[in-house]
């Protein structure tokens, strides 16, 4: 009597079943790291993966196509102001499938942000997912506008480091 | 007999259902990518100076401070109540109770915030909780506590109060000598009397 519709909605639910697990495996497939945090953690410790302003400097100026800049603050603050060349991959779109042509190439990748900060995190981000041959320009585009784009450039400008210590010792003994 | 089979399905599927969506997201701590971009995009992990100093004047057990730099660097100079985690053994077996907890916030730091915001990405995919970074770090902690520009009076009130905080925190950071070998003098500035509102003229009152 009942026993077609029965059936049919038996498999229904069978079919269905199956078409969540696979989609949930694949999605949370899709977004998984390619390289574990070990390994990471040991490629960090072998090498500097950023750029001075100096470095990006003659890159630009030689016009060496090699390296492309990716500017990964918003497409407003991209139209603003933006290194010669850069391509704009807004960073919470960086995982987009639109975006994967800029990322995965030959070249060297060099992101910036308006400080480091940000593009330190994707970067970092980007390896983690699989992606290489990623460098930060030092100092982002803030330091950038300050410091690199007058005529009469200090060299010492140039040579912008987040990790060096930037004040005296001596004043801040006290602390201790 | 078909009723009771077909219902018998149908709860094993949900019983699959309920064992495998979960198991996707819990199976391991650790996070994806897509994940670990919406953290990101959502700085909660990032600490301000400001919130920093607070918790240490005010000693705030919730905070441990973790200096990432070299033995050397840590003997000569770091932030009170600081532990000395080098970025190198950020994985060793003995930190890991340190690293990998879910007691107390973990404020990552190091010079500038390259070496924090490796060891923040690298813990994070893990899965582990509760680490942070000292925005900034050190360098902006000597130009934001210790050396605080005063703010034009353009800035407005928020500004100039955040000022005055932070030359109270230089004070409790560097202790008596600090104010009379510096050019920083702070003097309370007399408190400007605020002009009368004028009455309304005119109009219809």
């Amino acid at each position: 009597m009942k026993r077609p519709y029965l059936k049919s909605l038996g498999l229904f639910i069978i079919l269905l079943t199956i078409g969540l697990i696979i989609a949930s495996v694949q999605s949370s497939k899709k977004y998984k790291f390619g390289t574990k945090a070990e390994a990471l953690h040991a490629q960090l410790l072998e090498g500097k993966h950023y750029i001075d302003p100096n470095s990006a400097m003659e890159i630009l100026s030689r016009k060496d196509d090699n390296y492309i800049f990716v500017d990964i603050r918003n497409p407003r603050e991209f139209d603003n102001f933006h290194m010669e060349g850069a391509v704009n991959v807004p960073m919470q779109r960086v995982l987009d499938d639109v975006y994967i042509p800029y990322l995965e190439n030959d070249k060297v990748k060099v992101l910036y942000s308006n400080e480091s900060i940000e593009a330190d995190q994707i970067r970092l981000l980007l390896t983690q997912y699989g992606y290489d041959n990623l460098f930060v320009l030092q100092g982002g585009a803030d330091y950038w506008k300050e410091n690199m784009l007058s005529r009469d450039v200090f060299k010492s400008a140039g040579e912008y480091d987040d990790e060096k210590l930037k004040f005296d010792l001596e004043k801040v003994k006290n602390l201790n | 007999m078909q009723i009771r089979f077909v219902i018998s399905i149908i709860l094993v599927c949900l019983g699959l259902i309920a064992a495998i969506l979960p198991q996707t997201k819990n199976s391991s701590l650790e996070l994806d990518a897509k994940q670990l971009l919406n953290e990101i995009q959502l700085e909660n992990h990032v600490i301000s100076i400001d919130e920093m100093a607070n918790a240490l004047i005010n000693n705030d057990p919730e905070y441990q401070l973790i200096d990432l730099r070299s033995e050397e660097e840590f003997k000569q100079f770091s932030l009170p109540g600081a532990i000395n985690i080098p970025f190198a053994k950020l994985f060793d077996e003995e930190w890991s109770p340190y690293i990998d907890q879910i007691a107390r916030k973990n404020v990552f730091y190091s010079n500038g915030t390259t070496l924090s915001c490796e060891a923040w990405l690298l813990t994070r995919q893990k899965g582990y909780k509760n680490n942070y970074i000292l925005k900034g770090g050190l360098n902006n902690w000597y130009a934001t506590i210790i050396d605080p520009k005063e703010p034009s009076s353009t800035e407005g009130e928020e500004a100039i109060d955040n000022y005055h905080t932070r030359i109270g925190a230089r004070q409790f950071f560097m202790g008596e000598g600090a104010s009379a070998n510096t050019s920083v003098n702070v003097t309370a500035k007399k408190p400007v009397p605020r002009k009368k509102k004028k009455m309304v003229a005119g109009g219809c009152s």
